[in-house]
């Protein structure tokens, strides 16, 4: 530092023994005058006494002066009024010599710009010893955009719809969002400083540890609580199910974890509700499959036995009659088989398979009564994809048999087309019949609603259920057929992927 | 007539047109024997044990049982009589509406000799009667 000599902004300086050889004394300071002007920081030198002797280009920028409005003025025009006391200090201090050891920056305060405004700086305060007097040179540092980081990480934890928790390297709580304070009953600050076990029931404490070492080892994004069941304590001591994701914080203070917290209290008692009504479906199909069908079995008996009994000396009327108390009992029959299918339908998942969309479709043509006349063609545009074929199966099945069944013509042409869109295979059943007027599309879709005149043939829940299949595999249906032309497609959406949820159609559409 | 040896078929069913359609079925289809009728598992009980106040059965015998019978199910007919020192070896066929894979499981869980659903096994019970006859024919009874 003595080998440094500046007086007011005619600046000389005397070669130092570590400075080149080579360089003239007037390179030298023009050298030095230009890192100072072209520093990324601001800089301002003053005189002991707080005149400001030079500023450079970034000083003008950040505080909105212009070099001659500053040279000859206090230093503290550039402070806050509230903060001129501590900053003369911090100048004093400084030129005394205290703060050698750790020079530059590190100390936060605000700057005070010429339109009035304030923003906050990093400061760095140091003495230049001169031939004639100590100098005091400032390096400042608009920090505003890391405040803005600052402000909007807090708002980003404040404003999470979650829990959040932050812990540092030792398992300590550093931070926590109203959030986490409402949902395990605490206050901030009796948070604040201790160890994550409070949040811990007791019977979890001491394995925490190891899982919190294991943690640190590998740190990485990850979620707790979805397969295994993960239950966090309140300030009361009531226990409460949660599902936690994980994740690592870089900062310079190492081993910082943030953790989301969300209660799943609400969402475990709908899990059990939907249990129960799964269960009271399950005796229901079971009462209705045995209480509903022996009778109509003993009935259909009855009428056998009758004619049987009568041994063909009924008239035709008795005759006629029986016969259309068995076709009502058969009616009957298949209206308790597809109810059942209907309730129990997205129930029973069966194991996905690789489907061969031709041998699918070559299967379900195979076994359907396609009546004479009736043309139909395939065309596959899509890929063979993993999911569960039975409940596929019978989709297409029921949309095909509805073509050759709801025909007014007796021959007629039925297309399958099956194609790739994103993450569904769209198939597509189009035929050339009577079409379904715009006023009955919505109604078809709806359990014992059907258009045919022949009741006998349809129980009417073929397309509900088929709707119903469809949906509890994620995938959905629509029909299209327009007013005065002949001719229907359903199209069927079916996740070439399985998911766990069915997604919302309307979200992928 | 068929009926090479002796065997008697004790049908526990509450409903009597299914009990009765087991002995049209039966006889229609060849199968001439006793059949003697329980409208639930406790009656049939106390037929097998000689204790009914007006129905008797003579060995050997099968039961053809229904899951679904009121006052004692069933598996309660089943538990009673596997846990009887007397009747636990007695062949059970369950011939039932049910075609549920938890019944299934559990009643053969129970040691019934077969487990029928009365839709599959044919028209008139043709199947049901072809196998008692056969079974007659060369199973021995206790």
């Amino acid at each position: 530092m003595e080998s440094t000599l500046i007086t007011g902004m005619d600046m000389r300086i005397e070669s130092s023994p570590t400075a080149p050889a080579e360089l003239a004394q007037d390179a030298v300071e023009q050298l030095v005058q230009q890192v100072i002007e072209f520093a990324p920081s601001g800089v301002v030198l003053t005189m002991a006494g707080g005149r400001i002797v030079l500023v450079n280009r970034e000083l003008e920028r950040m505080f909105g002066f212009s070099r001659a409005e500053l040279v000859g003025r206090a230093i503290d025009t550039l402070v806050p009024t509230r903060l001129r006391a501590g900053h003369a200090r911090l100048r004093e201090a400084s030129s005394n010599g205290f703060n050698f050891r750790s020079p530059g920056l590190g100390r936060e305060s605000f700057g005070l710009r010429a339109d009035g405004t304030e923003f906050p700086i990093e400061i760095g305060v140091n003495p230049l010893q001169t031939a004639d007097a100590i100098m005091v040179i400032e390096t400042i540092v608009d920090i505003s955009d890391r405040e803005d980081l600052e402000r909007m990480f807090e708002r980003i934890v404040e404003a999470a719809p979650c829990g959040m928790v932050m812990i540092d390297g030792r398992g300590r709580i550093v931070l926590v969002n109203p959030q986490a304070e409402s949902m395990f009953g605490y206050a901030r600050d009796e948070l604040i400083g201790h160890a994550l076990e409070t949040l811990l029931p007791e019977g979890f404490r001491g394995r925490h540890g190891a899982h919190q070492r294991d943690f640190a080892k590998a740190p990485s994004m990850r979620q707790m609580g979805v397969v295994r069941d993960l239950t966090a304590r309140r300030k009361d001591g009531s226990e409460f199910p949660v599902e936690v994701g994980l994740s690592p914080v870089p900062a310079k203070q190492g081993g910082l974890v943030l953790a989301a917290v969300t209660d799943i209290t609400r969402h475990r008692a709908l899990q059990l509700e939907l249990r129960r009504a799964n269960s009271n479906l399950e005796e229901f199909s079971y009462a209705a499959s045995h209480d509903l069908k022996s009778p109509l079995r003993g009935i259909s008996d009855l009428v056998d036995w009758i004619g049987e009994d009568l041994g063909g000396a009924e008239s035709r009327e008795v005759s006629r009659n029986l016969g259309r108390v068995r076709d009502r009992v058969r009616r009957l029959e298949r209206v308790i088989d597809d109810l059942l299918a209907y309730a129990l339908a997205g129930t029973t998942f069966t194991d996905a398979v690789q489907v061969d969309l031709q041998a699918l479709l070559a299967g379900i043509l195979e076994l359907l009564p396609r009546p004479s006349g009736f043309g139909v063609s395939i065309d596959i545009k899509a890929k063979p994809f993993v999911t569960n074929k039975a409940p596929l199966e019978s989709v297409l099945r029921n949309l095909i048999d509805n073509a050759f069944k709801h025909h007014d013509l007796s021959a007629g042409n039925i297309a399958v087309r099956v194609e790739d869109a994103g993450r569904f295979c769209v198939f597509t059943i189009s035929d050339d019949g009577p079409g379904i007027p715009p006023a009955s599309q919505e109604r078809v879709f709806r359990i014992f609603q059907t258009l045919a005149a022949d009741a006998r043939e349809h129980s009417g829940i073929g397309l509900a259920l088929s709707k119903r299949v469809v949906e509890a595999h994620g995938g959905w249906i629509k029909l299209d057929s327009s007013a005065g032309v002949r001719g229907t497609a359903f199209h069927v959406w079916w996740p070439r992927f399985q998911y766990s949820k069915p997604p919302d159609p309307a979200a992928s559409s | 007539m068929t009926d090479v040896s002796a065997l008697s078929v004790l049908v526990v069913d509450d409903d009597d047109v299914a009990a009765e359609a087991v002995i049209r079925g039966l006889r229609k289809n060849g199968m001439h024997c006793p059949v003697v009728v329980a409208e639930d598992g406790s009656a049939a009980l106390q037929i097998l044990r000689n204790s009914h106040a007006r129905r008797r059965i003579a060995k050997p015998y099968l039961v053809l049982l229904d899951l679904n019978t009121p006052r004692m199910n069933g598996f309660e007919f089943l538990r009673a009589l596997r846990s009887d020192d007397e009747l636990r070896g007695t062949v059970v066929f369950v011939l039932t509406t049910s075609g549920s894979e938890a019944d299934r499981a559990r009643a053969y869980g129970e040691n019934v000799a077969g487990y029928m659903v009365k839709s599959g096994v044919g028209p008139h019970l043709r199947g049901l009667a072809q196998l008692l006859i056969e079974y007659r024919a060369s199973v021995l009874l206790p």
